[in-house]
């Protein structure tokens, strides 16, 4: 990684945090919503056990932070649509920077944004009664595929998409996510068509993940995982074909 | 008297720009030296960002080449990138950081050192007073003053060539005399490529002008050849005469 890409990541990295929508969805959504669904849990003595059971501190912790950590992909598609729409992408393709430069120098500062998100989400899941263990460790180490995921969506999304159509694709990202991903439940028992769309996306997978590395139970995490993996991997090659194309279609 | 040589900084030979039927630039020929300043003068949609934007390698023309100090368009694109900035037409910067970290962020993209960024940063802050913005967020500065940051990004890398796309469109009259100075001041140590339609900003500032219609030169000279050239008193009229000869 050379210096350059490093200056326009701390650039990328200052738009986003400055942004206050960016505070509001990415870190105090969630933690309202772990608040909110362990407050439901504990409303009184009459809530049913799966109800109890189903906004556990353990399952809604990690899926409400990857929840979280999907609005970067709004972020950063944003981000990207404004940089093309406001000429400043223009202005940065007549610099030296080369494609790769331009990628990895939006995907970088994601990176610590997301990790700023999971920390809040966990200290919010504490709070409620979600066990502090190593394994918290584990469950950190198991969103970093996500957070390649949704970076790397993010930047494909701002590649192709203006700045309207990103909204419109971010937000089926992150709602369309939320709901097939079972990031606020536990969406395992449910079934039928709906667990086969899910499965057959990486959002499930994230979540499942993370909550199999909360849990301590590693041997099934890494066919989780690899679903994960091989997700960012094939928007890498398809973002870097895209980002390439951008590059010379305003070459041409 | 001495003959002076000077080095052609930018030799554009025969650029030409298509897109489906439309011919954008036909056949465009010049030759900036080192330290002038040069105009590409026109009406809108003459040609004259497209002719930027091949110069500064954002676009490859579809005929012809052009040489950026020693160095061809279509062959050495990123050796031309680290010795030239441009400031688009439409002020181009990024809206959240503060007047001092967008010169930051273009002088760290161009590779220098820490050290460096610092000096150039701060000397160009100086040069092109925004001092007292510097800590300003971009987007809370007037247009005028957006613009002038804009200008002073493309400065900022100490360019040996700098393009300058419409560099005082949209702006009022004091901002429009206050970027003149700036731009007045830069002549001589800079190679400067300005697009302008206004005949004023022309006149008041270019060692040469060429003037662009319907994407071809048609007459390159000093302001007082095209008026010779065209028997007229100034350089309106004379455009108006160069259009009209067109038609």
């Amino acid at each position: 990684m050379n210096m350059k890409c490093l200056y326009f990541a701390s650039r990328n990295r200052k738009e986003i945090i400055r942004d206050p929508l960016a505070s509001i969805f990415g870190i105090i959504m969630p933690i309202v919503l772990i608040l909110l669904f362990s407050l439901i849990a504990n409303a009184s003595t009459e809530v049913p056990a799966e109800v109890v059971e189903m906004f556990n501190p353990i399952i809604i912790t990690p899926g409400l932070t990857i929840f979280g950590i999907s609005f970067i992909t709004m972020f950063l598609g944003g981000l990207i649509a404004k940089d093309k729409s406001s000429s400043f992408l223009s202005r940065l393709f007549v610099s030296p920077l080369k494609p790769k430069d331009f990628i990895f120098g939006y995907i970088i500062p994601t990176i610590p944004i997301a990790f700023l998100i999971a920390i809040c989400c966990t200290v919010a899941g504490i709070a409620i009664g979600m066990p502090i263990s190593i394994n918290i460790l584990f469950v950190f180490l198991s969103y970093i595929p996500y957070i390649f995921f949704a970076s790397v969506v993010g930047v494909f999304i701002g590649t192709i998409a203006n700045e309207s159509q990103v909204l419109v694709f971010g937000n089926l990202f992150v709602i369309g996510g939320a709901f097939l991903g079972g990031m606020w439940m536990n969406i395992t028992a449910l079934g039928g068509t709906f667990m086969a769309i899910s499965v057959s996306l990486p959002f499930y997978h994230a979540v499942e993940a993370s909550r199999l590395a909360l849990s301590g139970e590693f041997a099934g995490i890494w066919q989780h995982l690899g679903v994960v993996i091989i997700y960012a991997l094939v928007f890498f090659v398809l973002t870097v074909i895209f980002f390439n194309r951008k590059m010379k279609s305003d070459n041409k | 008297m001495t003959y002076v040589h000077k080095t052609i900084a930018i030799e554009a030979k025969s650029l030409t720009k298509k897109y489906d039927d439309l011919t954008a630039v036909d056949n465009v020929s010049f030759s900036v030296e080192e330290g002038e300043l040069f105009s590409v003068l026109g009406l809108n949609g003459a040609g004259k960002t497209t002719i930027i934007k091949m110069l500064s390698c954002l676009i490859k023309p579809t005929g012809g080449d052009a040489i950026i100090l020693g160095n061809s368009i279509l062959k050495n694109q990123y050796k031309i990138k680290q010795e030239i900035n441009v400031s688009p037409q439409e002020t181009a910067i990024a809206p959240n950081l503060s007047v001092y970290e967008n010169l930051e962020m273009i002088a760290g993209i161009y590779g220098f050192g820490k050290p460096e960024i610092a000096e150039k940063t701060e000397s160009i802050i100086k040069r092109l007073k925004l001092e007292e913005v510097k800590n300003k967020k971009a987007k809370k500065l007037s247009g005028g003053m957006q613009r002038r940051l804009s200008i002073a990004m493309a400065l900022v890398t100490e360019p040996k060539v700098i393009y300058l796309d419409e560099p005082t469109l949209g702006l009022d009259v004091l901002a429009r005399r206050e970027l003149w100075s700036i731009i007045k001041e830069m002549k001589g140590k800079t190679t400067i490529v300005l697009t302008t339609h206004y005949m004023e900003e022309s006149e008041a500032l270019s060692d040469r002008i060429d003037v662009i219609i319907k994407g071809k030169d048609k007459m390159i000279g000093t302001v007082d050849e095209l008026l010779k050239n065209t028997n007229t008193n100034n350089l309106e009229e004379a455009f108006i005469a160069i259009n009209e000869g067109e038609q």
